[in-house]
């Protein structure tokens, strides 16, 4: 299991968007190919880093490698993670990193805390990972999104041993 | 970073990472937005399975100039192409229909109805070929399963 210890997480900008469209692209496409998966999701990067609103991060490795990346929204009341996704070659059963979009969303309540939201986080979670965000103390809202998603949040109880697990991280 | 989730959470967690914020792009999305033509995505499976022009033509019976046509997009393959290229790379027909546009995304039977329009050019029974075509891929899917 090769670990994250050579991997910064920092402001992404535009500039990571060829490597990411040229790296995750023909990955995510050879997935759904071949590994007949779509449970993977591919979204628009280029346009969401780009996108004024939000404060994206990037999860990079050696070379260069983008291996993650994130979406914020501040909402003045909390932090919403608008999009996360590890790189498609860390997702799934294949031989990549582990954790990857756990590290940024650790980020995500750091930032939260930092901003004075008390480290709360919201997000829609896509139904595979569902389970996972329960697991590690998210609690569904109730609510859906606009895509039919359920919305998730990290309560404040929760937040203390988020940051616990996590060691603090902060962006570059 | 000092992380290790499988660690912290136990090992059945190996198998995923997290994703938020949407349903993501479908195939045709992603093939409309980021390639020139959907024909690259004939390129990329080659590339990614290391053959060469000359053993895909080998493996499907297309020529060499047939192939560079349809990798490049200068043409389109035929629903008979696309099953032997699906077979030579041993990849989802469902996705080559819906990475040429000739299934929607959900792949309904509705969906496989537009499909049968297919250029306008298929016969009546060439469109049920079409659903028994991706139907006994399903299958064979569901029996590699088991």
């Amino acid at each position: 299991m090769a670990t994250n210890d050579d991997v910064t997480i920092a402001a992404a900008d535009v500039s990571v968007i060829p490597h990411v469209v040229s790296t995750w692209i023909p990955e995510v496409l050879v997935r759904k190919a071949k590994e007949r998966d779509f449970s993977y999701r591919y979204f628009p990067w280029d346009v969401i880093i780009q996108h004024p609103a939000y404060c994206c991060l990037a999860a990079t490795g050696p070379g260069g490698r983008v291996e993650g990346l994130l979406a914020l929204l501040d909402t003045g009341a909390e932090m919403k993670v608008a999009f996360v996704s590890s790189a498609p070659w860390n997702y799934g059963r294949g031989k990549g990193r582990r954790g990857i979009g756990a590290a940024l969303i650790a980020v995500a309540v750091e930032i939260s805390r930092q901003r004075g939201y008390g480290g709360r986080v919201v997000l829609s979670s896509t139904p595979e990972s569902e389970k996972f965000y329960e697991r590690i103390g998210f609690r569904r809202t109730g609510a859906t999104d606009g895509e039919g998603l359920a919305v998730f949040h990290l309560p404040a109880a929760s937040v203390t041993r988020f940051l616990k697990s996590y060691p603090p991280l902060k962006a570059a | 970073m000092s992380f290790d989730i499988n660690r912290l959470f136990g090992a059945s967690n190996a198998d995923f990472d997290l994703q938020a914020g949407g349903l993501g792009l479908s195939t045709t999305d992603i093939v409309d937005s980021y390639l020139e033509s959907p024909g690259h995505v004939l390129a990329i499976l080659r590339l990614y399975s290391k053959r060469s022009r000359e053993e895909v033509s080998a493996a499907t019976g297309l020529t060499v100039q047939m192939l560079i046509g349809y990798e490049t997009g200068a043409q389109a393959p035929s629903l008979p192409d696309l099953t032997a290229f699906a077979h030579c790379y041993d990849c989802d027909l469902r996705f080559l229909l819906e990475a040429f546009g000739h299934v929607t995304a959900d792949s309904t039977p509705s969906g496989l109805g537009i499909a049968a329009d297919f250029d306008g050019e298929l016969t009546h029974d060439e469109k049920v070929d079409l659903k028994e075509l991706v139907r006994s891929f399903a299958n064979r899917d569901s029996s590699d399963d088991g």
